[in-house]
Formats: C-alpha cells, sequence, structure tokens
C-alpha cells in the first residue's frame, strides 16, 4: 500500500500506463482479442493513410433544421423569418443564428445533402451512430467503439471513448467486448465520478491496505483464476488512477475564466472544452451532445437559442483547437438524427425530415471553406451529391484511416463493417 | 437437428411405467411457519389446450427423482474420468451461495446467525424451501427473466403496458406458473394489458414481428434463426423459408391496436361532411387527437388475418420474390394450420409442449446452469445439429425431471439445490467456451450487479423484502384509472362524441390564438434579454396546455366516471388503512397519481414514526436522523428488482454491468475501473457506514471488539472471522479505535470474498 499510494516517480507512472493499456474500462484480454478476430476481406489491409487521429463528434439530439443552421436559402419562403449572412469563406452563407461561427466558416466543410433512412428518433439516432438499422436483435457498436477496435489508444491511462451528456441510449460499444463500451460523463462540470476518497489520505490508506490484507487467503486459493485476478488488477489500477496527473484532464477547473466563458457556461459549451482537454490528452474519440432540436413547436424560438449555445461552443472548440495545433489531426464532426421540414407548421414549427438535412466537418484533413453537396431551392430534396448515413460515417471512418471493408463478426456470427459498406465521400479531403 | 429428435424419443422410449404419477413429497418440516410446507406445488391448469396435431399416443410419464439419483449419474461420469468432486461446503458457504442463488442477496445478520446456529440435519433442505417460497425469490427471478425476456420498464412508449407485464411476470414467480403454461400465455396473449400482462411480450416487440420471431425461437428453442431472417444460414440447417414459415405464425399478431369505441366514425362523419369548412374539420380532427390521448398508448393486442410476404431480393429458386408464406414448424411435429385463426394457438401447444424436442432441454439447461454456473450445453440458446450436452446422461434425467415435476421450476430447482453436487465446493475455473465442465461442484461466480446491489442493500435496509407498497398502490391505480377511461370512451355514442369534440376545438382555438400570443411575447422577452419574463411567459402556455387537457377530462371523462365508479377506488395501505381515490382527484392526464403520492408520503412518515416509537428512539436528533436515512432507504435502497430496469447509465447497477434489455441476456460480470472506484469512492459505502443502517446497528449493539468483528464478519461474509483474521483486526484496535469498525466493513466490502460467490 505504501508503495502503491504514495509512489510518482516517472518509472512507476510508465510501468502502470503499461499495464493499464491492457486493463483500463475491461480487465485483462478478452480471449478473442489474443487471436486474429477479423476475418478481412480480399486480405485488405488499411486503404489510407489517416488524416485524422482523433475525433470530437457534435450530437445536435432531436433533429437540427438544416433550413435555420447550416443550409440557408435567402428568400425562400420555406425560411420563415431566418436570415443568411456571409462568412470567412467566400460564397458560403450560414444562418444569422451562427454568428461566430461564421467566422470559423474557412474550417468547415458544409454538407447540404444528407439523407436518412428513418425519421423516428431512436432509429434515425441509431442508424446516424452505427450505421445500421436499430433491431431487436443486436446491438451494433458506434463510430468510437470502431475506431478502438482498429486502433490502440493514444494515451494508455485514459480511455480511449468518452461520452458526455449523451442520452442513455447511446449504442456505445454494441456487440464489441466491454472494453469497448465508452466512458460516460453525465455532467463535464463533475468530470470523472468517484475518483477522490472522501476520507482522509492515512484513513483511506489504512482501509485500503487492510482489504489487501484480508484478501490475500481468497486470492491465495483462487490464484490461477482470471477473473478473480481481474479484480485484484482493477483494484490497483483504480488506485493508481486516483493518483493520476492525467486526471487533470478531466478537471475544468483548471481552465481559466476566459476560456471557460468563451465556450459558453452551459453543458454543451463546457461539453466541448471538456472534449477538447481530452483530446488534448490524446483521448480518441469525445462525443458532445446538445439536446432538444425536436422544434415541432415555435421554431423560431427555440432554434436561435438552441444556435446559441452551439456557435459559442463550436466556434470556441475551433479556434482553441486551431491554436494548440490539435486541429490539424483532430477531425470535428457535427450531426443530428434528421433534419426539419422546411414547410412551417399551424404550430410554427418544423417536423421530422430525413429526406434533406446538413452535417458538418472540419478539421483532420478536410478541406474547409467550402459546401459539399446541395438541396434545392426550398430545401425539400437533395439534387447534388447525396451523401447517406452510410456514407458520412465511411468519411470519418476514412479520415481515420480504419479499413473500411473489414469484415468483424459479431458473437452470434453475424458480419458487420465500420460504416455498412459506405463509401467515403474522398472530396472532402481533395483540394 | 434429426439425431436431437431420435435421442429425446429414446428418452421417453426408456423413461419409467405409467400412470405412476408421484407427487414429489414436500420435506418434512420440523417448524411449522414454513411457508413451503402449506403451499403444495400449483397444479397446472387442467384446461390446458393439447398440441392440435399430436398424435395420440401413450406417453410414458416419468417418475419424479430423487437428488440423490443426480448424484449418483454424475458419480458415475466422475469414475468414468477418473475424477474426485470437489469437498462438501462448509454451512457458511452453501449459506451465501444459497441465498444469492435463490434470492438474490446475502442473507441478513440474524439469517445467518439463525442458521450456522442451529442444529436441525435438515437444516439446509428447510433453508431451500423457505427460501424458494420467498418474495426474494420473486425478486431475483425476475431480473432472470427480464434479461431473457429484454422487459424495459422505463421505455417510454409503453409505460402504459410494461406495468401490467412486469406484475404478470413477477405474479407468476409468485404462483409458481410452470414453465409450459407461462410460455403458453406468453404467446398466445390477447386483449388489454390490464385484462392479461402477458401482452407485454409482443407489445415489447411492437413494430418488429420478424425479430420477434428470431427472439423468441432464441428464447424457448435456444435456436439462432436471426441470419435466416436475410439468407439461409451460413452454419446451421435453416433456410430463409424455414424463416418466414415460422414468422407466418405469429405475423398476424397485432401489439399496437386501440379501442377508441366510436371514435373512429365520428371522426369519419365529420370529415365526410360537406356542410363544414375544411378548416372546422381539421379542428375537430385535432379534438380528436386530445380526446383519445389519455389512452393512446393502451395497445390493445389482437390476431389478424395478415400473413408475410418473402422480401422482394428473395434469390432461392423454391419460390419467388414477394410470395406470401403460410405458417409451418421448423422441426419437430407437422401441425396442419386449417384455419389461420387457430395459427397462434397451434404455434404455442408446438413450442410449449413436452413433444417439441428443444422446449424442455432449453428450460433444464438454463435452470442449471442458473444455480450450478455452468450449462450442459453452452451457450444455452445456440443449439445446432451437431450440439451434445457435456453429461448426455445427466442431461436426459434433467429433462426427464423437468417434464415429470410438469414444469414446476420451483421443484426443479428444489431436486438440484438438495443435491450433494450443488452443496459441494464451488471448482475455480477459467471457462473457455467448447470446454466441457465436469460438474464435479458449482462454479465459482461473480455476482450479477444486482445481486451485488441487492447485497448492499440488506446491510442498509432494515427490511429488504418489503413490497414496494407505494409502487404497487399507484399500479393499482393507474390499472383502475385507465381501465374506467377505456370503459368511458367505449361507451360515448358517435353524437356524443362529435358534441365533446365540437366543444373542446372551440377552446382549443381561442387557446391557440392566446398561445401564439404568448410566444410573440417570450420571443420578444427572449430578444430583449429578459429570461425570468420568458421563463414565466413559458410556465403560462404550460399552463394553457394543461388547462386544454382539463377541459378533455371534464368533457368526455370524469362525469362518467363518477357515475360509473362512484364507490371510488380502495387502496390498503401496509397499516391497516384504507386510502380512497376519486376520479375528481385526476389531473389533465387521467392519473391522480401526485395526489396519492401526498398520502403515501404522509403515510410512510407515520411508518416511520411508528419505527421509532417500537425502538423507544427518543433524542430528537437520533428520531430525525432516522427519519431522513429511512426515507432515502426506503426510495432508493431497496431491491434491485424495485427500481426501474435497466438503471439509467452511470447507476451503480449499471456499472457493475445489469443488462440494458435490449438483446437477450446482455448483463456482463466484466471488472471495470469505475467499479472499483465506486466501491472504494462512491456514495456506497457512506449508506452502509451510516449511523443508522442496519449493520450500524449490530455492530452498536453488540458488545466486546470480538463481538463487533464478529458482527462484521457475519453481515458482509456471513462467516465469522478467521483466528488469523481476528488477530490482525485486534492488533490495530488501539490504533484505530472505534474507527476499526468502519474501516473492517470497508476492507471487507472492496474484497474479493465479497464480490464472488464461492
Amino acid at each position: 500500500m505504501k508503495t502503491s499510494l504514495h509512489h510518482s516517480s516517472e518509472m512507476s507512472r510508465r510501468s502502470f500506463a503499461a499495464k493499464t493499456a491492457s486493463t483500463f474500462l475491461g480487465v485483462g484480454l478478452a480471449p478473442s482479442l489474443t487471436r486474429p478476430a477479423f476475418a478481412a476481406r480480399d486480405g485488405s489491409a488499411l486503404k489510407q493513410v489517416a488524416t485524422a487521429k482523433r475525433v470530437i463528434y457534435l450530437y445536435m439530439n432531436g433533429g437540427m433544421s438544416h433550413l435555420d443552421t447550416f443550409d440557408v436559402k435567402p428568400g425562400a419562403e420555406t425560411m420563415g423569418p431566418t436570415k443568411a449572412i456571409d462568412t470567412s469563406a467566400e460564397g458560403v452563407q450560414i444562418s444569422e443564428y451562427l454568428p461566430r461561427l461564421a467566422k470559423q466558416a474557412h474550417h468547415l466543410a458544409i454538407i447540404n445533402s444528407m439523407l436518412s433512412a428513418s425519421g423516428a428518433h431512436q432509429q434515425a439516432n441509431y442508424l446516424m451512430h452505427t450505421s445500421y438499422a436499430l433491431r431487436g436483435t443486436i446491438k451494433h457498436p458506434a463510430m468510437g467503439a470502431w475506431l478502438l477496435k482498429f486502433h490502440d489508444r493514444l494515451n494508455p491511462t485514459l480511455p480511449g471513448n468518452v461520452v458526455i451528456g449523451g442520452g442513455s441510449r447511446h449504442p456505445g460499444g454494441g456487440f464489441f467486448e466491454g472494453k469497448f463500451q465508452p466512458l460516460l460523463v453525465n455532467n463535464p462540470e463533475r468530470g470523472l465520478q468517484n475518483v477522490k476518497t472522501g476520507f482522509k489520505d492515512e484513513d483511506f490508506a489504512f482501509r485500503y491496505e487492510l482489504s489487501q490484507e484480508l484478501a490475500t487467503d481468497f486470492r491465495e486459493r483462487y490464484e490461477g483464476i482470471k477473473g478473480v485476478r481481474a479484480y485484484t488488477e482493477m483494484y490497483d489500477d483504480a488506485v493508481t488512477l486516483m493518483q493520476s496527473e492525467d486526471l487533470a484532464a478531466f478537471d475544468l477547473t483548471r481552465e481559466k475564466d476566459a476560456i471557460r466563458d468563451r465556450y459558453g457556461r452551459n453543458n454543451f459549451g463546457q461539453g466541448c472544452l471538456l472534449a477538447r482537454r481530452l483530446i488534448e490528452n490524446d483521448v480518441r474519440f469525445v462525443e458532445v451532445t446538445l439536446g432538444s432540436w425536436d422544434t415541432h413547436t415555435s421554431n423560431f424560438v427555440r432554434t436561435p437559442q438552441l444556435c446559441e449555445t452551439l456557435d459559442q461552443g463550436f466556434s470556441a472548440l475551433l479556434v482553441d483547437l486551431e491554436q494548440r495545433g490539435l486541429l490539424e489531426d483532430t477531425l470535428v464532426v457535427l450531426t443530428s438524427e434528421f433534419g426539419r421540414t422546411p414547410r412551417i407548421n399551424q404550430n410554427v414549427g418544423r417536423d421530422h425530415y430525413p429526406q434533406a438535412f446538413s452535417g458538418v466537418m472540419a478539421g483532420g484533413g478536410i478541406v474547409g471553406g467550402r459546401r459539399f453537396g446541395k438541396s434545392d431551392e426550398t430545401g425539400e430534396n437533395v439534387i447534388e451529391d447525396p451523401v447517406s448515413v452510410f456514407d458520412f460515417n465511411a468519411s470519418i471512418g476514412y479520415a481515420l484511416g480504419l479499413p473500411l471493408d473489414q469484415i468483424l463478426y459479431s458473437p452470434t456470427k453475424r458480419p458487420f463493417t465500420a460504416a455498412n459498406d459506405g463509401t467515403p465521400v474522398t472530396r472532402l479531403f481533395a483540394a | 437437428m434429426i439425431s436431437r429428435i431420435l435421442s429425446f424419443l429414446t428418452l421417453l422410449a426408456f423413461s419409467v411405467p405409467l400412470g405412476i404419477q408421484a407427487e414429489e413429497k414436500a420435506p418434512l418440516l420440523a417448524k411449522a411457519d414454513n411457508q413451503a410446507a402449506k403451499q403444495a406445488p400449483p397444479k397446472k391448469a387442467p384446461t390446458k389446450p393439447k398440441p392440435a396435431a399430436a398424435k395420440p399416443r401413450v406417453e410414458p410419464r416419468p417418475t419424479v427423482g430423487k437428488p440423490a439419483q443426480l448424484d449418483a449419474i454424475l458419480a458415475k461420469a466422475w469414475k468414468a474420468e477418473d475424477l474426485q468432486p470437489n469437498p462438501l461446503a462448509s454451512d457458511e458457504v452453501f449459506l451465501r451461495r444459497v441465498y444469492l442463488d435463490v434470492i438474490g442477496r446475502i442473507p441478513t445478520y440474524e439469517e445467518a446467525t439463525r442458521f450456522l446456529d442451529s442444529d436441525h440435519p435438515q437444516k439446509r433442505s428447510h433453508l431451500i424451501d423457505e427460501l424458494l417460497a420467498s418474495e426474494g425469490y420473486v425478486n431475483h427471478f425476475y431480473h432472470f427473466w427480464a434479461d431473457i425476456l429484454r422487459i424495459n420498464s422505463s421505455a417510454p412508449a409503453q409505460q402504459n403496458i410494461t406495468p401490467f407485464y412486469i406484475d404478470w411476470v413477477r405474479d407468476s414467480l409468485r404462483q409458481n406458473r410452470p414453465y409450459d403454461e407461462f410460455v403458453h400465455e406468453l404467446l398466445t396473449a390477447q386483449g388489454q394489458a390490464w385484462e392479461n400482462g402477458a401482452v407485454g411480450y409482443y407489445v415489447r416487440d411492437r413494430g418488429m414481428p420478424l425479430d420477434h420471431m428470431a427472439n423468441t425461437v432464441r428464447i424457448f428453442l435456444g435456436t439462432r434463426l436471426e441470419c435466416a431472417q436475410c439468407h439461409d444460414h451460413p452454419f446451421d440447417t435453416w433456410t430463409q423459408m424455414d424463416f418466414y414459415h415460422m414468422a407466418a405464425f405469429t405475423y398476424g399478431v397485432n401489439p399496437s391496436g386501440s379501442n377508441y369505441g366510436a371514435v373512429s366514425d365520428a371522426s369519419r362523419t365529420v370529415q365526410k361532411a360537406e356542410d363544414r369548412s375544411d378548416q372546422e374539420k381539421k379542428d375537430l380532427r385535432a379534438a380528436m387527437n386530445e380526446i383519445t390521448r389519455v389512452v393512446r398508448n393502451n395497445y390493445v393486442v389482437s390476431h389478424r388475418p395478415s400473413l408475410p410476404k418473402l422480401p422482394h431480393d428473395y434469390q432461392y429458386d423454391n419460390a419467388k420474390p414477394n410470395d406470401v408464406v403460410k405458417p409451418r414448424t421448423m422441426f419437430g411435429a407437422d401441425p396442419k394450420v386449417e384455419k389461420l385463426e387457430d395459427r397462434v394457438r397451434i404455434y404455442a401447444d408446438w413450442i410449449a409442449s413436452k413433444e417439441n424436442p428443444l422446449f424442455t432441454t432449453v428450460i433444464a439447461n438454463r435452470l442449471w446452469k442458473k444455480v450450478m454456473g455452468a450449462g450442459l450445453y453452452e451457450p444455452v440458446d445456440e443449439f445446432t445439429e451437431n450440439s451434445e450436452p457435456s453429461h448426455p446422461e445427466l442431461m436426459a434425467f434433467l429433462e426427464e425431471q423437468m417434464v415429470a415435476r410438469e414444469y414446476d421450476m420451483k421443484a426443479y430447482l428444489r431436486l438440484i439445490l438438495n443435491s450433494q453436487v450443488y452443496q459441494r465446493q464451488a471448482t475455480a475455473v477459467d471457462q473457455t467456451a467448447g470446454e466441457a465442465y465436469s460438474f464435479v461442484g458449482p462454479v465459482l461466480r461473480r455476482m450479477s450487479s444486482e445481486q451485488i446491489w441487492d447485497s448492499v442493500v440488506t446491510l442498509v435496509n432494515p427490511t429488504p423484502e418489503i413490497d414496494d407498497w407505494k409502487r404497487d398502490q399507484q399500479f393499482q391505480l393507474r390499472m383502475a384509472e385507465q381501465e374506467a377511461m377505456q370503459d368511458v370512451l367505449g361507451c360515448r355514442s358517435e353524437e356524443e362524441l362529435i358534441q365533446a369534440a365540437t366543444q373542446i376545438a372551440q377552446k382549443q382555438r381561442a387557446l391557440q390564438a392566446e398561445e401564439k400570443d404568448l410566444r410573440d411575447q417570450i420571443a420578444a422577452a427572449e430578444k430583449a434579454g429578459e429570461k425570468e419574463k420568458a421563463a414565466e411567459l413559458r410556465r403560462e402556455v404550460n399552463r394553457f396546455r394543461t388547462r386544454l387537457r382539463e377541459l378533455v377530462m371534464e368533457t368526455v371523462y370524469t362525469p362518467a366516471m363518477k357515475k360509473s365508479r362512484p364507490e371510488k377506488v380502495a387502496m390498503n395501505l401496509p397499516n391497516g388503512k384504507t386510502i380512497q381515490m376519486s376520479p375528481m382527484m385526476m389531473d389533465g392526464n387521467g392519473s391522480s397519481s401526485s395526489e396519492l403520492r401526498k398520502v403515501q408520503s404522509e403515510e410512510e412518515k407515520a411508518m416511520i414514526e411508528s419505527e421509532m416509537n417500537q425502538m423507544g428512539m427518543e433524542d430528537p436528533k437520533q428520531r430525525s436522523q432516522y427519519t431522513s436515512f429511512r426515507r432515502s432507504s426506503l426510495n432508493s435502497m431497496i431491491r434491485a428488482a424495485h427500481l426501474p430496469s435497466p438503471a439509467p447509465l452511470g447507476h451503480f447497477l449499471r456499472e457493475f454491468g445489469q443488462s440494458d434489455r435490449d438483446t437477450i441476456e446482455n448483463a456482463n460480470v466484466d471488472a471495470s475501473v469505475p467499479q472499483a472506484l465506486a466501491l472504494l469512492n462512491g456514495s456506497t459505502f457512506n449508506q452502509v457506514a451510516h449511523s443508522q443502517s442496519v449493520i450500524s446497528r449490530h455492530v452498536r449493539s453488540a458488545g466486546s471488539p470480538e463481538e463487533k468483528i464478529d458482527t462484521i464478519f457475519l453481515s458482509v461474509l456471513s462467516r465469522r472471522p478467521t483466528e488469523k483474521e481476528q488477530k490482525i483486526l485486534l492488533s490495530h484496535a488501539a490504533e484505530r479505535g472505534s474507527s476499526l469498525y468502519q474501516d473492517l466493513a470497508f476492507a471487507l466490502l472492496n474484497g474479493q470474498e465479497f464480490w464472488f460467490v464461492q
């Protein structure tokens, strides 16, 4: 105990890091990982060199209105009172509700030709996250889990996949092993839970040591058992993590007030800030959710409010990532389950609309400052370069250098690929 | 598959003589208070329909076997393999294991000492009977079945159905409904949830009839058909056609029906009327929607004549794409379906039958695994043509016993629990897939997430098994209200409905105009940055909505309910008192649950008062501590079966691997760092260490340090400390003083011996 609680030498930190590499959120290597679990089609390896190492995935929960954000149609009746404004990218206009983001538009590839197969929240949300239809017989992994499945964590002490403020229906690691499940942070202000003891240090040390001492007999009796050993390691790791400097990544109070204000003092803004801190500490995939885009009523009151939050958090994030030199190899993605009807309903709202909507990508090899794909003059139909959910997700996978055609089998022995055979939109990456 | 069918027939042929229908005798019980003695295993309903196409043949009924037979079969197998069984487990190990296996929690301090201090020669079998007869069995096996059936108590769209479904499953466990009957009812359930909670099985898979069939075949016949949903199974014999034949049995089950009485007639009349303007029609449609809103999610399960069509890209030459497929079983008996309306019953008869080659095997193997830690077939739900049990003779015996006991699950469990093999020391084995286990004893297991939670609850809450009377009452009230509202709506004539809708539409229009005005004001307030004003205006908008809903209640529902239900709903309280709920208490959502909650809160306060008085607790500070502790333990530190499940992400239960209930048996027992963090630093230990927790009170009332240490060991690990442990602890007594006891509780909760079932 005395050693495990009070060491902080570089040496032991490193050996801890090496050990946790295989043990963080799930302890020990699952047997299926020690032998090749992949059955590659055509023996394919990585198809392209990754342009991004990490992802910040901003999810607009509830269905973000495309016309009132990234697909403005100046003069069209379907726009309602929403106006378009010019941006830092020549010839690219976005909604007046996103003035700060307009100044960062030179980073953005705005995709105006997205299509989804579902107009129901749960189904469409699931499809967007996993590229597969929601079924009652299986749960598919989301992109963060695919990334970790193919590429190791960059920082072995911290989890590789974090979801901030996502609802409890996130598909997470799907049918992959427990260690691919994302770590969930409900409230970014509170960070990682249960990492501080409520006791005095010496009390904690005594109690922990006592627990180790009393556990000796049981541990010796079942020494050969992986499940029992896993719990010994788990406690070692937990206590070491409590001492780890990397924990600071979760601590927003270490940021200056000015920075925290710039991101917006709300869950989404602070979530974006936490995402930046985690990415800076080499966490691979961070998702931040901004909810309540389901504006069936009073769209033109509620959407501007949501946009205010989005505008502040997203733009601060881009500026911050660029200043820290992180934008180059961090892909920032913004998406939603579907768009909203161009036709304005009797409650001055907009309803679900999967036939045409918008997503955004920035950084990580994306060439910014332009639009991709097009919807017609009312925003009702895609008329140029349609991008399906599968293609969108394949593009994320492409940026990360994932082998998109490599088949992995679920425990039920059914074959799956990272983006359900979507085709990456390579033009997003070309100058 | 053929080989499996053959082996089953052989089994029947060799089974014991006709007509000997021995009822397993309840063990002779010394204690009069033992529930099991009074409750003979309930008989199966005599009216159960016989399989339509089953040949009337002589059915040799197997005799009811004894635990010793089971042991003898395994002894032979060990001998053949030159193996020694594990030694018999100590009373301490048996005690803790049987509590966790049967009722899902560790024994309380009193339960542990009572058993360990008893020298009754049959105390083990008495305890088994007692546990099987207790409510704890229901609380524990609920999770076992909810994980298999994927019951999600918090799925919002099914809030009006799931409580009835859960109640039905729990009640089936409580009544010990025979498994074949349980399954038959799930598969054939029709009607409203309050008439038959089993309809929840179909409602759970609303909108996915094909997935539903794949799940059903996997659950009850242990066979995977998911692949065949889209193409012929690549490794097994099932074809896509087999799948569609099976799906055709339940394709006509409509789990989304509604029962709005004359509403659809009224709507049609209104929409056809030539003298009404489009605006008027639109308004009336909206008003009709408001009228049905309170009963909208009361799905009625019914049977329709529809049949599935093959997919448009069907690729095999035994049929054409889009062909209609008729029902046909995938193996075993091949009953003819003459009339479509019989098909669900024929299908249920075929599945839930001892003639079905897999039905008995699957449940016998599942329950064996539940208590022994490993199945004779692994996995328990992936049978293929080549599946062989690890111990064929034992498997045959277990299947035979399941049939002999007429699918009485408690009687079957009693057989295994009373065997020596169950009562041996656990084997520590790393189970590798594909490697058969020799069953020289049960397998060492990590507790399930619910077992860990419920065990912590046992250390905190003095009444871990208390019925959740508050939830139960809310449920009864909801049932009465839903049923009454549905009745009232069913009795409205077309004219009455049109009249009511007209009245509501008028009011709705007026409210909408005001609401629009309010929304403009909100927008203006937002622009001007007047947040508080905007928030107040938003609350005003909500009040408008509420007013409209109340209007619907007043126009359509409440007056009639006053007439049809003048007697009110009476709720019995645990203290013998009764609460009267009247329809007048209903809010705009047709619910008086918030009223009931107020009454319940008062009742709970009184209950806690009386507990304190009984304990003679007088010190006001102590009383207030006790009150707040008890309130929180009655609401949050309760059995996992009484909490919403799956629990929300981040909850203790989820961190420890509770199933999300999205897919079948999706719980896990993997170790993860957040688990250790939760027990080391989370709020759980504070509950255990609270001065009013059960364990704290026991420790306080124990005398010497040795007795206090004993008490903690018995409470947490159901055993007394070893000499070595006692010595270690006493050596710290001087240095740690009275905090030693918290130190010890913390240390034991964070040790593997607590997490694992030996």
